[in-house]
């Protein structure tokens, strides 16, 4: 691993990782009861993202995303594009002492 | 779930990189997991290794299969093997936890398609090994890396150099 590492070929830290964990995610026949399992468990993916990163991402992202919303699916598309556009500000203001300067993405 | 009768079949099935199988040494009193196929050949160390883990000692050894990069790994005096805890992060720090240590995929899996889809019965390591890319991966984790993943090559590379492998090898396997 640290030969890799050191050749760099990988390096650690370089994501925000956005995790979704649908073995939770209840299966009843109802096809409206298991969108609103999916649905949930969506959301609570992107919330836990949230948590992690608006620290990092600064008020900009944590006032963007709201922590609430009716379709998670639009909410992970806006959220992984607001998240490019942080970090793509990061490079064009050319801040190499950010912290997340050298991060690839979500 | 079905066992598997040799080593051959094993090979065609674990071509993904999820938990190998294997049988525990006879000395321990747990039981067996999924299937046997041969024993771990366990390498042991009891001093000498407390500056690179906060651990008390570390028992390492290599992998029984030579197309295999997992290695067992326990932090401290092997207790258990954490079935049914898939934190990276919790298993690398108690001590007394063992577990398959497939940091050596991480690399391999930059390569090749960008989607990656393992499919494993339950118990054979998909979510620890998730866990473990997540804590490689992850932007806030990066200050662990050293904590979390170098100590295991490390181990292995101190280990190789001071022919304890070898030794301890043959002791237990």
């Amino acid at each position: 691993m640290d030969k890799a590492v050191n050749e760099g070929r990988v390096q650690p830290g370089r994501y925000l990782v956005l995790e979704f964990d649908f073995s939770s995610v209840t299966r009843p026949r109802n096809i409206d009861e298991f969108v609103a399992s999916i649905k949930k468990n969506i959301h609570r993916g992107l919330l836990k993202f949230k948590l992690d990163y608006a620290k990092y991402l600064g008020q900009s992202f944590e006032s963007k995303v709201p922590d609430v919303d009716r379709h998670p699916a639009s909410k992970l598309e806006y959220l992984t594009h607001t998240v490019d556009h942080i970090l793509d500000d990061i490079h064009r203001r050319g801040e190499n002492d950010h912290p997340l300067w050298d991060v690839r993405g979500v | 779930m079905p066992a598997i009768s040799n080593h051959t079949s094993l090979c065609k099935r674990n071509a993904c990189p999820t938990s190998p199988m294997f049988r525990f040494p006879s000395h321990t009193s747990l039981p067996y997991r999924h299937a046997c196929v041969r024993q771990i050949p366990l390498g042991m160390s009891h001093t000498g290794f407390t500056s690179l883990s906060s651990s008390k000692f570390v028992v390492s050894c290599r992998s029984f299969a030579s197309h295999s990069n997992s290695k067992l790994v326990v932090s401290g005096e092997l207790e258990k093997f954490p079935l049914g805890i898939p934190d990276f992060s919790q298993i690398r720090q108690l001590p007394g936890l063992a577990y398959f240590d497939k940091t050596e995929y991480i690399a391999k899996l930059e390569s090749g398609s960008t989607t990656k889809l393992v499919c494993r019965p339950e118990g054979f390591g998909k979510s620890l090994t998730v866990s473990m890319l997540r804590h490689f991966h992850g932007f806030q984790f990066r200050h662990q890396y050293d904590k979390l993943f170098k100590v295991c090559a490390l181990l292995i590379q101190v280990l190789r150099h001071k022919s304890l492998m070898p030794k301890l090898g043959s002791r237990c396997g």
